[in-house]
């Protein structure tokens, strides 16, 4: 299929700025540690993204006919990345956009395959990659969360038990016997973000999602989340609020088109992204927006 | 404790016991997104399930009318057995319809989520058996209106509904996959049904395509169409008769065939779909 390629360069987001260089705390560990709760390994993931507008079998067979090439280049999204996670902590993963941190969550979450290397999870695994996954906005509330509950992986039981908590940590009142396209997206998020965090898993992802609601409602999610880090024991978190991520991790890994930079004290590598990309230690960009 | 370990892989089938031990772990989550799907569709109200048996019993008119009264037919096949062999080729054909998009549509789920994807296709076939199931009381009605013998051999409508699930999972989880792949597969989809059915013993019954005038240029061919023998099955039991050895064998072996075949390919290509959404 390699012969089909429009162009061997792999795409990629180059702004002409100098690159980062890896920091020593990045080498790969010569044998990785026994109680590590994720071990990757030597990890790349390319995808193959179609240039065409419609990716139809109409399309396909026109081009054949006109004996002209399928056009399609390739994105590195991780190239060779080896770490552990240590079990019982929290790991932050920050990194300019294209770095690479969602591909990486994914892959983790069994998700996305590797296209070689290999990533080892010791765990239950329960992901929060994007809220409400699995939703019908034409169904009540109440629906959605059985719905977004056993789609999470919990059982019948444990969502019906779990209910009231759930109903009352979203707090929606009689919103909850409604259809969800009669919510605001603010209420539509907070519904979603109950659901997720009311599990019990190993191992927890997170990616992007911790922004939901009001003010009050994101005081809570904040309370949940220190709760949930105490019984879920270890997680991931990616995010771009550097302060969030400074509040919650142990440690930080700094991921740069696919790479890694740096890891360590969430404060120390935080201040090394910050310097790199120039920005300084304004509030704005240490905020969640 | 649970330990995963991912793997690169080409178009390869995973792990079986450990996969459907997976999916039968899931198979509430299976059981309620069919469920949503239902009662988001209104299929659940008094309104939505008339419906549901309102348009196949209306097409059956309009078929009766086209090939027994209009082009002067023989009355050997007559508006049941046309209701009859249009519900159960409708269930099969309903099935891969609603499987045409499972996965594409499925977008944020497969994206967000890991799980075994066949729960999406056994998902959208439980949705074509539970919209198959009120026309199956509608062909009790017409049965019983039309005074027709009752016998201990209908029992096997049973085993041709199994089959019949049984192609349904196939052939939807196979055109699921290719729908990843080709956007416009659910686009030709019809027009393969439509043909499908004029190629199938559902309008005319199996001896008029093996012995009469319409058989004439596919001759036996006609056998190795996919519903043949389920089809057969269906019209023996529900003429109270022992069906023939044929049917069974054929019958059998084009489910199993399919089931086995479609599942397969679908589970070698699951882990590509995340890409590829």
């Amino acid at each position: 299929m390699s012969s089909l390629s429009a162009s061997d360069t792999p795409l990629e987001r180059t702004t002409g700025d100098p690159e980062p260089v890896a920091h020593e705390s990045v080498t790969p560990p010569a044998v990785h540690s026994d109680d590590a709760a994720v071990v990757v390994d030597d990890l790349h993931i390319t995808y193959r993204v179609n240039l065409e507008r419609k990716n139809s079998l109409k399309n396909a067979l026109v081009r054949k006919a006109r004996k002209e090439k399928v056009r399609f280049r390739e994105v590195n999204a991780i190239k060779g990345v080896t770490f552990d996670v240590p079990a019982g902590q929290c790991t932050g993963f920050i990194g300019a956009n294209g770095a690479g941190k969602s591909t990486l969550m994914r892959a983790i979450a069994g998700i996305l395959p590797p296209t070689k290397g290999q990533i080892e999870v010791r765990g239950k695994v329960s992901t929060l990659l994007a809220l409400g996954v699995g939703f019908n906005s034409a169904l009540t509330g109440r629906e959605n969360v059985m719905i977004g509950g056993l789609a999470a992986g919990l059982t019948r039981a444990e969502v019906t038990e779990k209910f009231e908590e759930i109903a009352g940590f979203a707090d929606l009142g009689d919103f909850i016997d409604m259809p969800m396209r009669t919510y605001s997206s603010g209420m539509f998020s907070r519904l979603a973000f109950s659901v997720a965090v009311f599990m019990e898993p190993d191992i927890l992802i997170i990616d992007e999602a911790l922004s939901a609601g009001d003010a009050q409602f994101k005081q809570r999610a904040g309370k949940k989340m220190e709760e949930l880090m105490g019984s879920a024991g270890t997680m991931l978190l990616v995010s771009h609020a550097l302060s969030t991520i400074q509040e919650l991790s142990d440690e930080v890994i700094w991921l740069h088109k696919g790479r890694l930079i740096k890891r360590g004290e969430p404060a120390e590598v935080c201040d090394a992204y910050l310097e790199f990309l120039k920005v300084g230690d304004e509030a704005i960009v240490m905020e969640d927006f | 404790m649970q330990r995963r370990i991912y793997k690169p892989h080409k178009a390869s089938v995973p792990n079986l016991p450990a996969y459907f031990s997976e999916l039968w772990g899931r198979r509430d989550f299976a059981l309620e997104l069919a469920h949503t799907n239902l009662r988001a569709s209104n299929t659940n109200t008094v309104l939505g399930q008339l419906w549901l048996v309102l348009n196949p019993l209306l097409l059956a008119g309009v078929y009766f009318l086209l090939v027994v009264v209009l082009s002067g037919g023989s009355a050997s096949h007559t508006f049941p057995d046309i209701a009859a062999g249009l519900f159960l080729f409708f269930y099969i054909t309903g099935a891969m319809q609603a499987c045409v998009n499972a996965v594409t549509n499925a977008g944020s789920l497969v994206l967000n989520m890991s799980f075994p994807k066949m729960l999406l296709i056994f998902s959208n076939v439980y949705v074509g058996l539970r919209r198959f199931l009120p026309t199956l009381l509608v062909y009790l009605v017409i049965h019983i209106v039309w005074g027709l013998p009752w016998s201990w051999n209908m029992l096997w409508m049973l085993y041709a509904i199994v089959l019949s699930t049984l192609l349904g999972l196939g052939l939807g989880a196979l055109v699921a996959t290719w729908q990843v792949y080709f956007r416009d597969t659910s686009q030709f989809l019809p027009y393969f049904i439509r043909i499908w059915l004029y190629a199938s013993p559902v309008l005319y019954s199996a001896e008029m395509f093996l012995e009469g005038p319409i058989g004439r240029h596919v001759g036996q061919w006609i056998q190795l169409n996919p519903v043949f023998g389920v089809l057969g099955i269906w019209h023996d039991a529900l003429a109270g008769h022992m069906p023939a050895t044929s049917y069974f064998v054929g019958g059998t072996l084009w489910a199993v065939a399919l089931a086995v075949l479609g599942t397969l390919y679908f589970i070698s290509r699951e882990r590509e779909f995340a890409v590829r959404l």
